[in-house]
């Protein structure tokens, strides 16, 4: 760590490590600068001369991406000469740009639109023509470019080639004639693709799963953890409830990456990103059901399936012992979840070795070495701290020695769906879904309030976004209304009411808040495993 | 993540075994393979005309680099044209100094005589032609080349004469076009010995003294050469006279930092109004090797190259050909090459040159850190313009401070000024840094047609325009300029008379800024065009009332806060030229309709 030095920003004595970018430290002060093509996950070119400052003793305006603190510099972000430096700078980035806001994606959260708001405010002098270029041009999968956008702050290009090291793009031709383009033949079409639209200040690249579908400032965004692999990028959840038919009825509109030095940097990958589709699929479970007589589901409330499942176990472990039961777990449970669900284990007395949570086949997948890991589940760690087996696959347990299974959002193989007693448990019917006795509909990650550990061991919040679609709830609440069916205890109304019972009972959770810190916290027992790049 | 898998089509297919070889030795002729890219890409788009997409791919594996960027350097520069070119290519330039000569004319001569617009080939495949950007001759004005090679003024005659010996199969053979410019100082220094046409050989180079310098310098220690440097107020006559041995004196020495030092002679000259570079290399080139050697023993060098713009085919040979000659008999301590450039203007900035040396497109960095800490490949980097390095030759030979006498103090000796426009002689003269613009007027024969000068531009089109007042007894030297709001910039003088309008001249100068600027900085980028659109409306007569104060004001709202001085240059420009002949601005107002 450089040693703290004091200048003065804005008139006001602030203290900074040496060699620390100005524009950062104003950041952290909460000073804002505009800027285009810095970014602090991808380096300060200095080409969009947007961060202007001034700087005593120095003869000319000076860039904040490329000046550095030092004990006595005297900055300005706001003099009368910086504030017309930005606004100048701001009038020849626009001088070209179609200005089609009416028309663009970005509206709204557009830092040209913000920014001239900000700084800009002048009144334009341009007469000449624009320049024209490619618009609407599809550039992989996932993204679309508009070339006449583009403020060529090469944050995509910096991208392509120093973070996926894939580089499909490049700024081609000269001046003012040169485009950000796709290299002929190409597409962006690597496991980060969906980055560049967020790092876009402008419209010029925007989210084909995503353009036109609803204007942005009829989001609302919680802060929440993606749950798609093992990684758990810290994202933001963006949501359209107030205009369901501009997303076909989904609520959940989109993800962001959210910032996060300890997980994820600035980034997710786009089999996270896309994944939250899931919340509203057609394949959620809004209800609860059990097998009829004539081997039809009958739908069931929440409090009837509790009390139904309740009666068969209580009849079936008196009958043929606890040791018949499995249960089938995942790495997709909350902490929360997991604690209820170790608790009415624990009440039915069924052995440890009946229960299998390693991940299954469906849950495993592709990694690399920038974000992706191999296991498709957000919460293992966390199992693990909790006194969980997560090396145990299903396959070591054979269903001829079973009576009964409970298994939650896992892809069950054939031959345990003849047991007498099947439990099948989740937000989304899979295989083994249809053909279980009980169907219970559990919130899906979005829906929830919750801790998961990554597998740094990192402990990070996820907060909800929507309510739990139809009749269904969170697992905690399920586990928890058969354990009270049962005879047990299990008093909690709500996540942060486990979190507490977690936090006094199990060692790894001691001390901890639910109100996690953005970055989350690393659990007592685990070591960091490598942070991310 | 892995790079995503090239599919390059086989060698066989593109490229013949003697090709491929050629382009397998570019990847060793440097320290690293990718600074070989761009002569490797020259190479390619002489064989073919083009280079095409599968040529880019197959580069691109060669080279061990992305298409990506494979592509953007073949977008980026002029010598790679977007459509695929004639078997001959012919260049007229357009520039400021050209077209005062009728480059005009000579363009519509030229392209009646081809038939075809700018660009494409002609139907025959044999000829494709583009009005270039200045290519360093302005005393041959207007000025015109086939293939790189320069032949002379572009007359009517001249043109379908170059052109008939095209279709007659004979290659375009550049003659020596620079015009002897007799030593019109008894202090010349450079060109004193330019009457006799042999001076390019070594034999003669030697018989007027060549190389004693260096054999002296040979014997001094390196931080005795940089005293004597010092001590001559030598300043770099590249542009932004910078003093010599303060630049080499920033290298770290090599007990502090264990790296290869690199010295580069910046032979790029493409200012428009400059063209003494192109002459002093083709009469005097073991002036700049043995120039080379002295620099290099001062810096430390280990890596000596030339690099040079593109458009200078002839004074590439005859740089080869002295380098051999010198090494044979044993003078060269360090080895020099000579390395091609791809007709980028910006390449000509220091920082924007080493981007192009390592094989990319010219964006110039953006210090710190300078190239003396940190430049090609990382490696501590000294660059020089060619006429400075010549000049270190006089300064050993002569000692610094006589060297220093010769000029005025902080600028010491003799400088080669380019001298061009409405003179009678046009041409490279050479006097001592403080002689007064008379004098050099004078020299060149002249007003052209006995006409009254209307304006000077004194450092080439990138430095502010001065009046007739201004230039009064002005004493021709750094300081003097810089008193005046303008710059000795790399000694461009160009006379303009009475009959020019300076929205025409301008105009000129901001396309050109246009056309060259690399687009790296937003207000340059973007400032350039503007400006050259609102010149050609007025140029068009529909200027509106408002037009010169916005130039004024979007000039100011560049100027300082660029990378670099191409940027400022967009700015400058037109402020001096706007407040200084604000009369032909108004004059090229619309008329008021009715």
């Amino acid at each position: 760590m450089a040693k703290l030095v004091k200048f003065k920003l804005d008139g006001k004595d602030v203290e900074a490590p040496e060699g620390q970018l100005v524009i950062d430290a104003a950041d952290k002060e909460g000073v804002e600068i505009p800027r285009y093509c810095y970014h602090p996950g991808l380096g300060n070119p200095g080409v969009c001369r947007l961060c202007v400052c001034e700087v005593a003793g120095a003869p000319k305006p000076q860039m904040s991406c490329r000046t550095t603190v030092k004990e006595g510099l005297v900055v300005s972000t706001n003099s009368p000469a910086a504030k017309r430096a930005q606004a100048a700078s701001l009038e020849f980035h626009l001088a070209n740009h179609p200005l089609d806001c009416p028309v663009c994606d970005r509206a709204g959260e557009c830092e040209l639109q913000d920014y001239y708001q900000g700084y800009g405010l002048y009144k334009s002098t341009v007469r000449e023509d624009k320049r024209h270029k490619e618009k609407r041009k599809s550039i992989g999968p996932t993204v679309v470019l508009d070339q006449e956008r583009c403020i060529q702050c090469t944050r995509c290009t910096r991208f392509l080639d120093n973070v996926t090291k894939t580089s499909e793009m490049g700024i081609f031709g000269r001046g003012d004639r040169s485009v950000v383009d796709v290299y002929p033949g190409m597409e962006v079409d690597n496991a980060y693709s969906g980055n560049i639209v967020d790092i876009c200040p402008v419209g010029a690249l925007t989210d084909k799963d995503f353009r036109f579908s609803v204007r942005v400032w009829y989001l609302d965004r919680a802060p929440s953890v993606c749950t798609g692999c093992a990684r758990g990028c810290a994202i933001e959840v963006h949501t359209n409830t107030e205009r369901p038919w501009h997303t076909e009825g989904r609520r959940v509109a989109r993800l962001k990456p959210r910032f996060n030095p300890e997980v994820n940097g600035w980034w997710m990958c786009d089999e996270g990103r896309y994944s939250y589709k899931s919340a509203d699929s057609d394949t959620r479970l809004k209800a609860s059901s059990r097998l009829g007589q004539d081997g039809a589901p009958v739908e069931t409330s929440p409090a009837d399936a509790a009390k139904g499942i309740a009666a068969e176990l209580t009849r079936l472990v008196a009958e043929r012992g606890a040791q018949g039961l499995a249960f089938v777990l995942s790495g997709t449970l909350s902490n929360e979840d997991l604690f209820a669900a170790k608790a009415l284990i624990a009440k039915l007395g069924v052995p440890a070795a009946n229960v299998a949570l390693a991940p299954g086949p469906e849950q495993l997948g592709e990694a690399d070495d920038l974000l992706r890991r191999a296991e498709k589940v957000p919460n293992l760690e966390g199992a693990r701290a909790l006194g969980f087996d997560t090396a145990r696959p299903l396959t070591e347990l054979s269903p001829d020695r079973f009576w009964g299974v409970w298994a939650v959002d896992r892809a069950v193989p054939a031959g345990w769906d003849k047991l007498p007693f099947t439990v099948w448990q989740g937000p989304n019917a899979v295989r083994f879904t249809g053909a279980a006795r009980w169907v219970l509909a559990a919130a899906h990650c979005f829906e929830e309030d919750a801790t998961a550990a990554n597998f740094q061991g990192r402990l990070q919040r996820l907060r909800q976004a929507v309510p739990p679609l139809g009749d269904s709830q969170p697992d905690w609440a399920w586990f928890g209304s058969v354990l009270r069916a049962l005879g047990g205890e299990f008093p909690h109304q709500d996540a942060a009411s486990i979190f507490a019972a977690l936090t006094a009972e199990e060692p790894a959770f001691r001390g901890l808040a639910f109100e996690l810190p953005d970055e989350g916290v690393l659990l007592a027992a685990s070591q960091p495993a490598g942070a991310a790049a | 993540m892995s790079a995503t898998t090239t599919k390059t089509a086989a060698a066989g297919t593109l490229f013949t075994p003697e090709e491929q070889a050629k382009l397998v030795a570019w990847t060793k002729r440097y320290p690293q393979a990718p600074m070989g890219l761009i002569e490797a890409l020259r190479e390619v788009q002489i064989w073919k005309g083009e280079v095409s997409l599968a040529a880019e791919a197959h580069l691109a594996a060669l080279f061990g680099v992305t298409r990506a960027r494979v592509r953007e350097v073949v977008t980026f520069y002029p010598f790679f044209p977007h459509e695929k070119a004639g078997k001959h290519r012919v260049s007229l330039c357009r520039n400021l100094s050209c077209h005062l000569a009728g480059g005009e004319k000579a363009l519509h001569h030229l392209e009646k005589a081809l038939g075809v617009a700018e660009g494409p080939a002609t139907a025959d495949g044999m000829f494709s032609w583009e009005a270039s950007e200045c290519l360093g001759a302005c005393d041959l004005a207007p000025a015109f080349a086939i293939d790189d090679e320069l032949l002379g003024a572009a007359t009517p005659t001249a043109i379908d004469a170059a052109l008939s010996a095209c279709r007659a199969g004979k290659a375009p053979k550049a003659v020596s076009t620079a015009k002897a410019a007799a030593p019109v100082s008894d202090k010349a220094a450079l060109t004193k010995d330019f009457a006799d046409p042999k001076l390019h050989t070594l034999e003669v180079y030697r018989r007027f003294g060549g190389y004693n310098a260096w054999e002296k310098a040979r014997t001094m220690a390196p931080a005795d050469i940089t005293a004597e440097v010092k001590n001559s107020n030598l300043r770099g006559l590249g542009g932004a006279g910078f003093p010599v041995a303060m630049k080499w004196e920033t290298v770290p020495p090599k007990s502090a930092r264990q790296v290869p030092h690199i010295l580069v002679a910046n032979a790029d000259e493409s200012e428009p109004g400059c063209f003494k570079d192109r002459v002093l290399m083709e009469r005097n080139p073991h002036a700049l090797i043995e120039g080379l050697q002295i620099a290099a023993r001062a810096v430390d060098a280990d890596h000596v190259y030339i690099f040079i713009r593109g458009e200078y085919a002839l004074q590439k040979r005859l740089l080869e050909a002295a380098v051999a000659e010198a090494k044979t008999a044993g003078l060269l301590d360090k080895d020099v090459l000579v390395m091609q450039g791809a007709n980028a203007y910006i390449s000509g900035c220091d920082t924007a040159l080493l981007e192009t040396m390592e094989g990319k497109k010219a964006w110039p960095r953006q210090p710190p850190p300078f190239p003396t800490n940190a430049g090609l490949l990382n490696w501590p980097t000294v660059v020089n313009n060619v006429e400075t390095l010549m000049m270190l030759t006089r300064v050993i030979a002569q000692g610094g401070e006589a060297f220093a006498a010769a000029g005025v103090a902080k600028s010491g000796g003799t400088r080669c000024f380019s001298v061009s426009g409405h003179v009678e002689k046009p041409g490279v003269y050479e006097f001592p840094l403080g002689t007064p613009i008379e004098d050099l007027l004078a020299a060149a024969g002249g007003m052209k047609g006995g006409r009254p000068l209307k304006a000077v531009i004194p450092g080439g089109t990138s430095t502010p325009v001065l009046t007739p007042e201004e230039t009064r007894g002005l004493k021709m030297d750094f300081d003097s300029l810089r008193a005046k709001g303008s710059f000795l910039g790399a000694g461009g003088v160009i006379f303009l008379d009475d009959s020019v309008d300076m929205v025409d001249v301008l105009h000129i100068i901001e396309r050109f800024l246009w056309v060259e600027s690399c687009g790296q900085c937003t207000p340059c980028r973007e400032g350039s065009g503007w400006a050259t659109r609102v010149l050609a409306r007025m140029k068009a007569g529909k200027g509106d009332a408002g037009d010169a104060d916005n130039l004024v004001r979007l000039s100011e709202n560049i100027m300082g806060k660029v990378i670099c001085a191409l940027g400022d240059t967009v700015g400058m420009v037109a402020a001096a030229m706007i407040k200084k002949f604000r009369a032909d601005f108004d004059r090229r107002l619309e008329k008021p309709r009715g």
